[in-house]
């Protein structure tokens, strides 16, 4: 009796050993390798770039405007009337590299920029924040009162280390140390050289809209009417486009000027609505 | 001594001629095809091992692990459809229907099993190619599965981005497990 027990239970086992006990013949899942997540909703905050990139043989086209302040009045429809724009592309070169070229109305300024990620935030390998290196120069082909006025005068630089984390899947930070180079200023007391600190914040409210904010604060500002940007606004994503609808006390888009050009403050309604469009397109 | 030669014959099989393979390489992919856009993603992490034994197979991808050409897209697949924070495995186990005929280098086998996406196990039949070359075998497979089958709801919003079929493509090789 006890071994016919034993007979049937070995053939018990012999069924039961079965698709369950075939998954332990598996090497155990490795996630580390793909826990990528985005930060951001878009390759901007409002103004300042995030360290969110496009993937290779992607193409961002990217469209904003800010119109005139708000302090315009009815007469001027609270800005609306006037238009500054900035027609941008951005390209995805490979995993970690991000290029991109842009077209302002303001002053007629040409920019380009590089962005390279020197770390990136992963749950599984423990890394808990992202750091972007980015550099900007822009060249303002604005017709000057000045004769002879030096080509090179014309170019400034901007280097900025991007870091961010997000803290979870709704909320994100970033802070923003700048370093902005000017070849030449308006007056000859100002600085050539100024640095920034900003900081920027996104908060989703779903998988399709969130809230961002930033704030850039001149450490060494001697400039007169020069204010600290800052700009809050809205992400809305429509599949395929982003659009970020904001309101801002810069009026240029490019980083030189959002960053140590801005001169009208909230305060006195020196508010601007605009808003960036954004659509990627993949070409690979 | 009768007693234990039956003891043995049971035995035996189970742990002898067990031919178990495991995958080598793989890759999934699937497709979506919308008015909009056409959508694809593909991962080469799945892993599987097959008893030809019993006839039974195993397989599992981890979600994160399929890439797609727009890092939003999958953000969203992620985070939105797919919730892989929750359901971070899909599983498709289960036994042939016809049994392998051993004369034969390519062969199709009729598979049924369970599939687990999203959470949601539903049951499927699955009908794969296999090719015997040496100690590998190569396999191909493609088959359809419909969202709202895994309860994965696509916004209105989307509704012409997204198709309701997907298409999935699985290719891979298998080797013997030692």
């Amino acid at each position: 009796m006890k071994i016919r027990c034993l007979y049937s239970i070995i053939f018990l086992a012999s069924l039961c050993f079965s698709q369950d006990n075939l998954e332990s013949f598996l090497d155990p899942i490795d996630y580390s390798s793909n826990d990528f997540k985005r930060t951001f909703f878009s390759t901007r905050i409002v103004n300042t770039h995030s360290v969110d990139l496009y993937k290779p043989g992607a193409l961002d086209l990217r469209i904003s405007h800010r119109f005139g302040p708000i302090s315009g009045g009815s007469y001027q429809l609270f800005g609306l009337d006037q238009a500054t724009i900035r027609i941008g592309l951005e390209y995805g070169l490979s995993e970690k590299i991000m290029i991109g070229l842009g077209r302002s109305s303001y002053k007629k300024n040409y920019d380009g920029f590089f962005k390279y990620a020197i770390i990136q935030q992963s749950k599984n390998k423990n890394i808990p924040l992202s750091i972007v290196y980015f550099s900007s120069i822009s060249l303002e082909s604005i017709k000057k009162i000045q004769d002879n006025y030096p080509f090179i005068g014309r170019i400034s630089y901007c280097n900025q280390l991007l870091i961010a984390s997000r803290l979870n899947s709704k909320m994100s930070i970033q802070l923003i140390p700048t370093f902005i180079h000017k070849n030449m200023v308006e007056n000859r007391s100002y600085n050539n050289n100024i640095y920034l600190l900003g900081s920027g914040i996104r908060y989703k409210f779903s998988n399709l809209v969130a809230l961002n904010a930033e704030y850039h604060y001149m450490l060494n500002n001697n400039m007169e009417q020069h204010y600290n940007s800052f700009s809050i606004g809205f992400d809305i994503e429509t599949g395929g486009h982003i659009f970020q609808l904001h309101c801002t006390n810069s009026l240029s888009m490019y980083e030189v000027g959002f960053l140590s050009e801005t001169n009208e403050r909230w305060f006195d309604g020196g508010i601007h609505f605009g808003f960036n469009i954004s659509r990627e397109f993949i070409l690979k | 001594m009768r007693r234990l030669i039956i003891l043995i014959l049971l035995v035996f099989p189970l742990y002898i001629f067990s031919q178990k393979y495991i995958i080598n390489d793989s890759n999934v992919t699937f497709f979506s095809y919308a008015p909009i856009e056409d959508i694809k993603a593909e991962s080469t992490q799945m892993q599987g091992v097959v008893d030809f034994t019993t006839q039974e197979f195993f397989f599992r991808v981890p979600i994160e692990s399929f890439i797609f050409p727009s890092s939003l897209m999958q953000e969203h697949f992620n985070e939105s459809y797919l919730e892989s924070h929750l359901f971070p495995v899909s599983v498709f186990k289960g036994n042939f229907s016809n049994p392998l005929e051993l004369d034969q280098n390519t062969q199709n086998i009729n598979t049924k099993g369970k599939i687990l996406i999203h959470g949601i196990e539903k049951e499927i039949d699955i009908s794969t190619k296999l090719v015997f070359q040496g100690e590998k075998i190569i396999f191909s497979s493609q088959f359809f599965i419909q969202l709202k089958d895994f309860e994965v709801k696509i916004p209105k919003m989307f509704i012409n981005n997204i198709s309701e079929e997907i298409e999935i493509v699985v290719k891979g090789t298998f080797s013997i497990l030692e």
